[in-house]
């Protein structure tokens, strides 16, 4: 989630500005050496017998103090991947294989062709006219200018800056200037053909190629180049990952004789590809995030001379999930060296950042180091954060990303007393849709309050996406008390109703109402209640006070057309009562009624957890109670491999098997345990373990 | 036979509320080892239920120091925005036995049923999941809010007594 954030956010850069590459991302490389270049230099000829050496060791290191993460993975998921290591020909995915060709072939391509290459994701369009107008005498030749105001002109007054038009790359091709955009920018921009530029009308086309036929097109099969370097980064990798430890080993790269003999590190150019390239690489070795998240626990980027994470910063979205992470004997002065990988690595575990100018440059860095990671327990070998402290954080985590509260949601806690709120509720809105005066004259007394509100803009049910109707509240909006709009004192006394007669003329302007059943459907509402002391005494007998009940309610509700008895709109309400005795039907009487109204909201959100494929059925199936016990049966063939069953769906069954015995949980119970940690066990047993007290019964097989 | 205005019943539980939501939300978010203050000291009905009651989506809670736990242990980040309240005056005078209590005109006694309609984000991010929410809590005068005459606004003047919450959406 976080990286296509930054993906978004990456594309904020600087919207003016003529160059040639407008893509912002850290492309530059740094002068002195990423991954180390100058290999056959005198000093890391002495570095290199300690690199090599120290190489295993931090490696290691990380992985010795780090806790051993559960030996759930099955041994056939480590040796698939050991297989895809070894010979390079794991399950290859269409999209990613053009992502690792691009690459390479970039890097066997040498910088022209890397150039030409058109880039996936934009479109060309081709720009004539700078060339005789004023601007061309500009320092520039009139580029920067000429972009600039193609930006602003296809983008036209009024719209969103997030959708302004943007010129993401542009080159000179003869009389044209080619520029690349989004697809859905191609349009605005050939809309400004013919505006004037700089005294010049522009001629603006889609760029079909470039004019001189000829050497330019790019051959769609593989070059052998590209083949044997994917085979020998297979190789490198094969070597350097360990899948005991689940290292995956890149320390002191430019010091691996097979490395340098491919010359990767012989110009600037193919060495800040190698890198991403490597990632790539490593992507096509693996056809799930899951996948990748069990294989690869620690990182290893010790000794490599990195002045900071740039060139290495697609680590951060090949392996995002790692724990442990070395970057000992590296070159970082200060926390800016890893400003890249901010926040980055949300399960980092263990840091390893010892041998860095930074250690006394930036003697405080630790602090920064702590925020930037929330589940770091382990830096530089000591631990900085309690296990319990790091738990709940993921736990917390987990919740956050699903939208889950602490709790499960359970079934209404209906604390009724002798069946005086289920009968006033069955009563209530059946009066309330057909007879709202003998309501009123039945429930209400002269002290009986009532208001309604509006929430104009609460959220709506998440299925609805496509037939959002505009909601219209005119028959309520002037009667709505909803106090953070309400705020002078008339008028918030004025919608406040007291008395049957106020209270039912306010009722008899509102527009007529069906709700439904509640004992036909009773999944659509949602009722709530439990005794209250303090409610005035009617007889004023009881100065303390006297009990009552107070009722929550929530639920559905079309609004009808009176004339025709249609259906207008259903919205959704909220609706509190407050019940003590007096003189009314059955010996109460409502001292409050409160009505808050919104847009349709569904009722999925208070179906009690594991019932949610029940919300369909709205035929008058009684509502599944939360205490029904789930059967602790086992599905045919479950956990087992069995043709055309994916890996991922064995491996997450043989997961949840495995949970299930270990804390008894049912599997369905397992299943959100494990979602909710993103299917990483440890984080899922550890979940359970600090909620298991919470955990209602039904969350456990029966028996045994 | 109250001895209070309806203009000075509204102003007083209006802007109670209102000083209500505009602390007690704020303080889920940032402010979660202060959340037992908010609630009346423990005590129970005449038939043993206890006070303040506490129920979130379903689950009671047994006491406030539960539901701060809760907050403070378990409860992810979350942003909470409160579009839409309302409340009315329950009782104008709640005479609590033994405590000491304003002048029944003034509204100080008085307790208070409030509705909050809204919305919970979750993450710390802008684009985490939405869910919304609907609440009833119902507000009781804070003896010690009586005891201190005029000053002693750090003194919270309602107390949670009894409250529900439930995401709805």
């Amino acid at each position: 989630m976080s990286q296509r954030r930054n993906a978004g956010s990456r594309n904020k850069g600087p919207a003016r500005g003529g160059i040639s590459k407008r893509r912002t991302g850290p492309v530059r490389l740094d002068r002195d050496g990423d991954l180390d270049m100058d290999v056959a230099g005198g000093k890391s000829g002495a570095g290199r017998g300690r690199g090599a050496e120290k190489t295993g060791n931090a490696g290691r290191d990380v992985l010795k103090s780090a806790p051993q993460r559960g030996p759930l993975s099955g041994a056939g998921l480590q040796k698939a991947i050991l297989r895809g290591m070894a010979t390079g020909d794991a399950k290859v995915r269409g999209p990613r294989e053009v992502g690792v060709d691009g690459v390479l072939k970039e890097m066997t391509g040498g910088k022209a062709r890397g150039r030409d290459k058109q880039d996936h994701r934009l479109d060309q369009v081709s720009v004539r006219g700078l060339k005789q107008s004023k601007a061309a005498s500009n320092p520039d030749g009139g580029l920067k200018d000429l972009l600039a105001f193609l930006e602003r002109k296809a983008t036209g007054p009024d719209t969103p800056a997030r959708e302004a038009v943007r010129i993401r790359k542009s080159r000179t091709e003869g009389e044209a200037v080619i520029v690349s955009v989004r697809p859905e920018d191609v349009p605005k921009l050939l809309r400004i053909s013919s505006y004037t530029f700089a005294g010049v009308p522009l001629t603006i086309e889609k760029y079909n190629g470039p004019e001189t036929s000829g050497t330019g097109a790019a051959a769609p099969t593989e070059s052998p180049q590209v083949v044997d370097i994917k085979q020998k980064m297979t190789s490198v990798l094969s070597r350097r990952y360990d899948p005991a430890l689940k290292l995956l080993n890149l320390s002191a790269l430019g010091h691996d004789e097979e490395l340098v003999s491919m010359g990767l590190f012989q110009s600037v150019s193919t060495e800040s590809k190698f890198f991403p390239a490597l990632m790539k690489v490593c992507d096509t070795f693996f056809s799930s995030a899951q996948q990748k998240r069990e294989a690869v626990h620690s990182v290893s980027l010790a000794n490599n001379e990195l002045p900071n994470v740039m060139s290495v910063t697609t680590l951060s979205q090949t392996f995002p999930d790692i724990q442990n992470l070395d970057l000992s004997h590296n070159k970082f002065k200060d926390l800016r060296a890893m400003e890249n990988w901010r926040r980055r690595f949300p399960f980092l575990d263990h840091l390893v950042l010892t041998d860095n100018p930074l250690e006394t440059q930036e003697p405080n860095y630790k602090e920064s180091i702590l925020k930037w990671y929330p589940t770091l327990r382990i830096l530089n070998g000591q631990q900085v954060r309690s296990d319990e402290e790091v738990a709940a954080i993921a736990q917390k985590r987990a919740n956050a990303v699903r939208g889950v509260l602490p709790l499960p949601v359970q079934a209404a806690d209906f604390r009724d007393e002798a069946q005086i709120g289920e009968n006033f509720i069955k009563q209530f809105f059946l009066g309330f849709d057909t007879d709202r005066a003998a309501l009123a004259n039945g429930y209400y007394d002269a002290k009986s309050q009532f208001s309604l509100s509006v929430n104009t803009s609460a959220p709506r049910a998440p299925q609805q996406g496509q037939d959002i109707k505009s909601q219209t509240w005119d028959a309520y909006i002037k009667k709505s008390r909803n106090l953070s709009k309400i705020s002078h004192l008339p008028a918030r006394m004025a919608r406040v109703y007291t008395g049957p007669e106020s209270i039912l003329s306010c009722w008899t302007s509102l527009p007529a109402t069906r709700h439904a059943n509640i004992t036909a459907e009773p999944l659509k509402w949602l009722v709530e209640c439990h005794s209250l002391p303090g409610l005035p005494d009617p007889s004023g007998q009881s100065p303390g006070g006297v009990g009552g009940l107070i009722v929550m309610v929530h639920g559905e509700f079309d609004e009808l057309n009176v004339a025709t008895g249609q259906t207008i709109m259903t919205r959704s309400f909220d609706r509190t009562f407050v019940l003590g005795p007096g003189a009314g039907i059955g010996g109460i009487r409502v001292i409050s009624d409160v009505l808050v109204l919104r847009a349709y909201g569904g009722n999925t959100a208070w179906l009690p957890e594991g019932t949610a494929p029940a919300q369909t059925t709205s035929d008058g199936q009684a509502q599944p109670s939360a205490l029904t016990p789930t059967a602790p049966q086992i599905p045919e063939n479950f956990a087992v491999a069995v043709p055309g069953k994916s890996e991922e769906q064995l491996q997450q069954e043989l997961m949840l098997a495995e949970m299930s015995k270990r804390t008894n949980m049912t599997l369905e119970y397992s299943r959100m345990c494990l979602e909710q940690t993103g299917w990483n066990f440890d984080s899922a047993l550890a979940a359970y373990e600090s909620a298991k007290e919470m955990l209602p019964p039904n969350a456990f097989m029966q028996g045994i | 036979m109250t001895a209070l205005n309806v203009d000075v019943a509204t102003r007083v539980s209006t802007d109670a509320a209102e000083r209500f939501v505009e602390s007690y939300y704020p303080a889920l978010q940032n402010a979660r080892s202060t959340l037992a203050s908010y609630y009346v000291a423990p005590s129970a009905m005449p038939d043993g239920k206890p006070i303040p009651a506490i129920v979130f989506n379903g689950n009671i809670i047994q006491t406030a120091a539960d539901f701060q736990a809760m907050f403070e242990n378990q409860m992810p980040p979350v942003f909470y925005d409160v579009q839409c309240y309302d409340c009315q005056v329950l009782n104008p005078s709640l005479v609590t036995a033994g405590a000491q209590t304003a002048p029944p005109e003034s509204g100080k006694n008085m307790t208070i049923l409030l509705m909050v309609s809204g919305y919970i984000r979750f993450g710390e991010l802008r684009d985490g999941p939405i869910r919304g929410f609907s609440e009833t809590i119902v507000l009781a005068p804070n003896p010690e809010a009586a005891a201190i005459k005029g000053r002693g606004k750090s003194v919270k003047g309602w107390l949670i007594q009894s409250q529900n919450f439930r995401m709805v959406v």
